[in-house]
């Protein structure tokens, strides 16, 4: 076990170390320990944001051909976060962040520009012994791929994530389906401004339609949707913290997102002390790892 | 249900303000440009007046009494003095087309998912919690707001940054107030009404120049549809607001309504800081385009009394905003809590191009923009009208790429953290841009064929 100074170093040291090796390649570094750096790489980026989570990265193989194929995982839950991490030909460590899927499910690595030739390691992140195995998809899979529905996630306010057919970037299918459609329009004589305009209309239909489906998949599984779920949790943990704080008084010791931004929203309306103005609040909330513990100020 | 009765109250109470303030400006609009404009004048005049009563020591209760007593003093004022312009809808009741059915087929599943939202999921997202709904609930609670600058923890609320202006959490806090309690559905629930104007404003607006009903429905698809908007149409975040705002400021100058687009234009800047840099500029030039010809520019006609009027009246409309500006600059409340001093990143446009133009946020809304502009340039700039949506589109973009591009906002491009967001609100005018330019070919086709 290590001290909060040596942790802060670790996670110092390690949140420099892994941009480094991605952006400069680990040409110089003996093949032998690449797993390392990965190691303390990922685990670097994992204490910086949590500290109390445990070093997670596994090796799934060594020396695989990765050309056009897919990753088929089973995993244990829905909705957490991983990443795919592997080594390439040319010595260079790549990534890719994935959410879970309860069950076997195959995940599409394709459209990432260096998932090509052999790679030397392939790594998971937080699963450990999982079953999974590299496969060219079947059309029925690839069609699976597509209909892999996306879920709220906290950054789907900033920014919504590809999807793809055959490894091809579902927009970039949509732009050749816009050039063929306004060029089926000016075949119909019509101008290619308003060719381009009703090939567009077409195109949106087809776009819309797709993300009906993801609309529906995500009423029908919120309730395994485990940050969601999390948000609720910490909703109860509210609803019970405004009865016991009755017309008193707040105040937090140090909280980690997402906790920090959601407890200040739902206990607004009671009166709120920042810790070190006013320790005697009538109820301190601490954090202990993923739990939030309330107590009643023992000075009082 | 006291809690749907109580937001559907709060807008009526806004879409009366707004049509009572509407009264006063003159304008020729139909059923839909006068209920649409309405709630957002409504929504817009409303929350301002209560921020003042708020900074004048008036409890928020008390202040909706007041602005709404104003409001039933302004109605029989009009009533006495002048006839009220009550909206005919006969026409609304015209039959639809298929392809209306259509559209609002398309319109109706997103808002059953939407409602399904705000309703069953909890407040889920960083900013609304922190600054739109956070902020919002601190001034209905009261414990925790205050106009004290001294009072940190309650100055303008415990959460958030204070700079963010109050136009939407006032709003929120209002609506609970008529509901008697906040919940997650009050804090998100103006995401949807911003949502369902856009299709109305944009339809109307294409309606107005064109008079082609399925043109005015395509170009209200489009922006409906977009899935970015989609998600913020629940979220509770104020670039939706922003949008719709910009929408409607941009509709009531194809109006040639100067007064009326200068309101709206602030209206924007009260629903984000956004709006001063990404709108004011650009809705600026696009008036000076509409109202002025290139022989009145280069002869500087627009310097003679007569014609200075509109840009002063749109200048005025704008001015509404002052008591805020005023605010901001006695207690240093700055655009953005980033730094904001200027510092060149030679990859930000390069990371615009890769994230809006070849990433799918946007899906290809921004590829099918850019190829409509490129090829009906030559037609839209011989336009007038065609002109200013063009410098709009062009000058609110430009902008864009300056903050993300030469501030120290670039690391919020280089994370894709508001950069997406940012071009969400430029989604409405966009639209503008190629039906305009389709509804401009069919004129050339139908003239050349004369």
């Amino acid at each position: 076990m290590c001290t909060k100074i040596q942790r802060s170093f670790l996670i110092a040291h390690f949140h420099y170390l892994l941009p480094v090796t991605v952006i400069l390649g680990i040409k110089q570094i003996p093949t032998k320990i690449i797993p390392l750096l990965i190691l303390f790489g990922v685990n670097g980026l994992l204490l910086s944001t949590t500290l109390d989570s445990a070093p997670e990265v596994y090796q799934l193989a060594k020396n695989r051909r990765v050309d056009n194929r897919v990753v088929e995982l089973e995993l244990p839950v829905e909705g957490k976060n991983f990443s795919l991490i592997w080594v390439s030909e040319k010595n260079k460590q790549w990534g890719k962040n994935l959410r879970s899927r309860k069950g076997t499910h195959l995940y599409e690595i394709r459209d990432h520009p260096e998932w090509k030739g052999e790679a030397i390691g392939i790594y998971i992140t937080k699963f450990e012994n999982v079953n999974w195995k590299l496969k060219i998809p079947t059309l029925k899979e690839e069609l699976k791929i597509f209909m892999t529905p996306m879920s709220i996630t906290p950054s789907t306010i900033n920014a919504l994530g590809f999807r793809t057919i055959k490894g091809w970037k579902w927009d970039t299918i949509l732009i050749l389906l816009l050039y063929g459609s306004t060029a089926f329009f000016i075949a119909l004589r019509k101008k290619v401004i308003l060719s381009l305009y009703f090939g567009f209309i077409l195109i949106w239909v087809l776009m819309d339609i797709r993300n009906t489906y993801d609309y529906y998949h995500i009423w029908k599984n919120i309730d395994s949707n485990t940050s969601i779920n999390y948000f609720k949790e910490i909703k109860v943990f509210s609803d019970e913290t405004i009865q016991e704080i009755g017309n008193g008084s707040w105040t937090v010791e140090k909280l980690n997102w997402p906790a920090r931004s959601i407890l200040p929203y739902h206990l607004a309306e009671k009166k709120f002390y920042k810790h070190t103005e006013n320790p005697n609040a009538d109820i301190i909330i601490r954090q202990s790892g993923n739990r939030l513990v309330r107590e009643k100020d023992r000075q009082k | 249900m006291i809690t749907a009765a109580a937001i559907v109250g709060h807008i009526v109470l806004n879409t009366w303000l707004g049509w009572i303030l509407l009264n006063f400006i003159p304008g020729r609009r139909n059923v839909g440009e006068l209920l649409l404009t309405s709630i957002l004048l409504g929504f817009y005049a409303e929350t301002l007046s209560i921020a003042i009563l708020l900074y004048a020591g008036l409890p928020l209760g008390w202040s909706l009494i007041v602005v709404y007593l104003m409001v039933v003093f302004l109605t029989v004022y009009i009533w006495k003095t002048k006839a009220l312009s009550l909206p005919g809808i006969g026409r609304i009741a015209q039959k639809l087309k298929w392809f209306e059915w259509v559209l609002l087929l398309f319109i109706v599943e997103k808002v059953v998912f939407l409602v399904w939202q705000l309703v069953e999921i909890p407040v889920y997202f960083d900013d609304t919690m922190m600054h739109w709904a956070g902020r919002g609930r601190s001034l209905f609670g009261g414990v925790n707001w205050g106009f004290d600058p001294d009072n940190e923890d309650a100055f303008l609320g415990f959460t958030g940054y204070k700079h963010y202006p109050l136009g939407i959490p006032v709003w929120r806090a209002l609506t609970a107030q008529l509901n008697g309690q906040w919940n997650d559905t009050i804090a998100r629930v103006d995401s949807l009404l911003f949502y369902l104007s856009l299709p109305g404003t944009v339809w109307l607006a294409t309606w107005r120049f064109s008079r082609i009903r399925w043109l005015s429905g395509a170009a209200a698809f489009f922006i409906s549809a977009l899935p970015f908007q989609v998600w913020h149409a629940a979220s509770g975040y104020a670039d939706i607001a922003v949008e719709a705002f910009a929408v409607a400021a941009l509709a009531a100058l194809l109006r040639k309504e100067w007064l009326l687009a200068g309101i709206l234009s602030a209206g924007i800047c009260w629903m984000k800081n956004d709006g001063l840099v990404l709108f004011v500029p650009a809705l600026t030039v696009a008036m000076i385009l509409l109202r002025f010809t290139w022989r009145d520019l280069v002869r500087y006609k627009f310097l003679n009394k007569k014609n200075l009027r509109d840009p002063f009246l749109f200048l005025a409309g704008l001015l509404s905003l002052l008591p805020w500006f005023i605010f901001k600059a006695v207690y240093s409340l700055r655009l953005s809590p980033d730094n904001q001093s200027l510092s060149f990143h030679s990859d930000g446009i390069a990371l615009i191009w890769k994230y809006v133009f070849m990433g799918s946020t946007h899906s290809i809304f921004w590829i099918f923009v850019l190829i409509s502009m490129v090829l009906s340039l030559h037609l839209m700039l011989k336009d007038q009208t065609g002109r200013a949506l063009i410098a709009l589109l062009v000058v609110s973009f430009s902008a864009v790429v300056f903050v993300f591009s030469f501030t120290e906002a670039y690391k919020w491009l280089h994370n894709q953290g508001t950069i997406h967001r940012s071009i969400l609100q430029l989604y409405g005018i966009a639209a503008m841009v190629p039906t305009y330019a389709v509804w401009l070919n069919i004129q050339k086709t139908k003239s050349g064929n004369k």
